[in-house]
């Protein structure tokens, strides 16, 4: 095991995937010598010369739309979002063809395409460089969506999506590129569809993704203190979904909390909400809760921005009101 | 038209009683003499029966809570009718366990309130599917949620009294079962053993011969069988009358021992131990010793039969309700033992088992004669062994000159 940085995790990652297979390739803006906004591609242009790594022009649809004919003729596309903000120039490429050409060939066809994109606020951006749009990704049959929120969660998963024969919507967090933790030294890879339980407990169950998963867990500690023993769960990839991991834990506590930094209205909460009433309306001893960002843009003021997503007060408010403490 | 069903007053001291279990759940029709509740004062148990025809519209009140007397406790009705009205207005704590005098403090919020007519009651899913698993009633209950929304820690609180209340543990491989005390057996345990220490008891055995007794009982049944006589006089109504005939002859024996005077009654109130399945009650047949032999055994059988029902009067049951009590075991083959004096009385007769004994008949003949064993336990703080034994053998002389 080795403590390294977020970013380093998706690079290794990367790096490791293209030693692997001959066919992974890197495309993006500035990702040869700058490595991309984050540096997550550094390093790489050098160990694999331009056969493998390309800088696009500023142009999302060329960049997906490149890597839906890269993938379907036999390369796995790796393509970098500076911003998934951006994809918003590509959705056409996103959705009406990488999404479904394999089902529209009826399967003789296959888009092998990760699309990375860093989303979220945290860093003063702005409306148009904040946003967190998950939620569009798996309303679509046809693409994956994972959300890391540890290296090696980040590490395990992308390694995994380069693996992947289907588009994968890999969605990195800006903020969490400089936070560290273990990663192990040799090959590993995580399974889509398997949601972590990154804290075990009886009380309540919280579900939360990316970024928020690190505030739930803060919250955790201070609710702890206060005897209440949240279960923080984070499913890592919300298509596929791990259900299962999550009904279990509401089964257990009575009650959930979920937490997600995009907005409330038609956010991935609302969906795991429905599930969990669907499956486990039986066990539950409260209505859930959601802990989301404002139904506002996120603001460009850092101290605005603060107060329109969750912070780590309102996710303990939430879990005192679904355990009915004042 | 909706109608009250209301606590009855047991007695002049009873002020509470608790309800101890509803046969009937709201929703479910009731006939006229169905078992509604059974509740008890801190002296006995009772079975209350509806009162009216209809459905039972709404219970105020879930088992084990404490209710004034003369408090509306449910209402029987048509479907439909408002019942809000005979809601009795008030927020009764539910002790934890209606059994259990330790305060407790956390049960204090859990509330038996009336949940309007009309209102849907608020559960969370799983509370209600926890209620549901374990049959418990929870359409009075006020939860500890939000606007009085029933939760599960209500519930389980709920079910971990009941628990309390009867559980079967293995410790170590070895299992038995805990239950609390009910009123009643409280009660008997309180008056046994504070008789024990508190009096200087002893017991006298003697055997007084039956055959009189016999006679008159196989008199009684033949006329019974011949349809000339609707009465059943027991072997035990003719004992109860042979005692109240010894006692008039010795009033010492028919009394109150009261540390500092000796209260002698002019007339026998005659105490009677019945089996209940509450348990053992003992109601007193007052002025026993102005009644002829038809009248006692009458007033015996109604004692009786309103404590196994439930129905007597809590007075009645009082120990100093009666002077003297007779306690009969021989039914059940017993040969001797040594009844507990119910204080303040001075004195109980344990009736034993008829027993042919072989008795000289004269003229160096021996035959067997039947005889029924007798055993006073006295309080000698009240009375001497002689006068005390002068009373036994005027007992055995009563059943012996007995006639019908």
């Amino acid at each position: 095991m080795t403590v390294i940085k977020y970013s380093q995790a998706i690079r290794d990652a990367i790096a490791e995937e293209m030693r692997i297979d001959q066919n992974v390739f890197v495309m993006g803006q500035d990702v040869e010598t700058m490595g991309g906004v984050f540096g997550c591609t550094k390093g790489i242009l050098e160990e694999f010369g331009h056969d493998r790594i390309r800088n696009t022009p500023i142009s999302e649809a060329v960049i997906i739309g490149a890597g839906v004919g890269g993938a379907l003729t036999g390369t796995r596309m790796l393509v970098e979002m500076q911003y998934v903000d951006f994809i918003l120039h590509a959705m056409d490429q996103t959705i009406n063809q990488a999404a479904k050409v394999r089902y529209m060939t009826g399967g003789k066809a296959t888009v092998p395409l990760i699309i990375r994109a860093q989303q979220g606020s945290g860093r003063g951006n702005g409306a148009q460089h904040s946003q967190n749009l998950e939620a569009l990704f798996c309303h679509m049959p046809g693409l994956k969506v994972v959300m890391p929120s540890t290296p090696y969660d980040a590490k395990g998963l992308l390694k995994t999506a380069v693996r992947d024969n289907n588009p994968v919507l890999f969605f990195e967090h800006k903020v969490l590129y400089n936070t560290k933790g273990e990663v192990p030294d040799t090959d590993y890879t995580i399974p889509f569809g398997k949601a972590d339980i990154k804290r075990s407990g009886k009380d309540v169950t919280v579900i939360a993704t990316s970024w928020m998963v690190l505030k739930a867990l803060e919250a955790a500690e201070i609710l702890e203190k206060q005897g209440i023993d949240a279960e923080i769960i984070d499913p890592r990839t919300l298509v596929p979904l791990d259900k299962e991991t999550i009904i279990n834990s509401v089964k257990k506590t009575g009650r959930a909390v979920i937490v997600h930094e995009a907005h409330e209205v038609c956010g991935i909460g609302a969906e795991i909400a429905f599930i969990i009433m669907e499956l486990a309306i039986d066990w539950l001893d409260a209505p859930i809760k959601r802990v989301t960002s404002a139904q506002a843009p996120i603001p460009y003021s850092s101290k605005l921005e603060k107060l329109t997503i969750p912070s780590v007060d309102r996710i303990i408010d939430a879990v005192k009101e679904v355990m009915y403490i004042k | 038209m909706a109608i009250a069903v209301i606590m009855p007053k047991q007695g002049q001291t009873v002020e509470t009683c608790i309800i101890t279990k509803w046969f009937k759940n709201n929703g479910d029709s009731v006939s006229v003499g169905d078992l509604l509740f059974s509740y008890e004062t801190d002296k006995a148990a009772f079975d209350f029966e509806s009162p009216a025809d209809g459905i039972l519209l709404d219970q105020f009140f879930v088992e084990g809570a404490e209710v004034p007397i003369l408090t509306n406790v449910a209402v029987i009705g048509e479907i439909g009718e408002a019942t809000a009205s005979f809601n009795p207005h008030r927020t009764v704590s539910v002790a934890s366990n209606p059994l259990n005098n330790q305060p407790s403090a956390e049960i204090q919020d859990l509330k038996i309130v009336q949940n309007a007519p009309d209102s849907k009651i608020r559960i969370s899913p799983k509370a209600k599917r926890i209620a549901g698993e374990s049959g418990l009633s929870y359409h009075n209950l006020h939860g500890s949620g939000p606007e009085g929304r029933i939760i599960t820690r209500d519930i389980e609180k709920i079910l971990s009294d009941a628990a309390r209340s009867a559980k079967t543990v293995q410790t170590m491989g070895v299992e038995y079962t805990e239950q609390p005390l009910s009123n009643v057996r409280k009660l008997i345990a309180k008056a046994m053993y504070s008789s024990l220490q508190n009096s200087a008891q002893l017991t006298h055995h003697m055997s007084a011969d039956v055959r009189r007794l016999l006679e008159a009982r196989q008199k009684i049944k033949n006329e019974i069988s011949a349809g000339k006589n609707q009465q059943d006089i027991t072997l035990n109504d003719m004992i109860c009358w042979c005692v109240i005939r010894a006692l008039e002859k010795f009033p010492e024996a028919n009394g109150h021992f009261l540390d500092d005077r000796i209260k002698t009654f002019h007339k026998v109130h005659l105490g009677i131990a019945v089996d209940t399945p509450r348990g053992l009650m003992v109601p007193a047949v007052k002025n026993a010793s102005d009644m002829d032999l038809e009248k006692l055994s009458k007033e015996l059988k109604v004692v009786a039969v309103d404590c196994r029902k439930g129905s007597i009067s809590p007075e009645l049951l009082q120990s100093t309700a009666a002077t003297f009590t007779i306690s009969n075991l021989g039914n059940y083959g017993v040969e001797m033992f040594t009844p507990i004096i119910n204080l303040p009385q001075t004195g109980i007769l344990g009736v034993c088992a008829i027993i042919n004994r072989p008795a000289d008949m004269g003229n160096n003949l021996f035959g067997f004669v039947p005889y029924i064993g007798l055993s006073l336990t006295y309080d000698h703080r009240a009375i001497d062994g002689g006068p005390a034994t002068l009373f036994l053998k005027e007992i055995r002389n009563q059943i012996e000159i007995f006639s019908y």
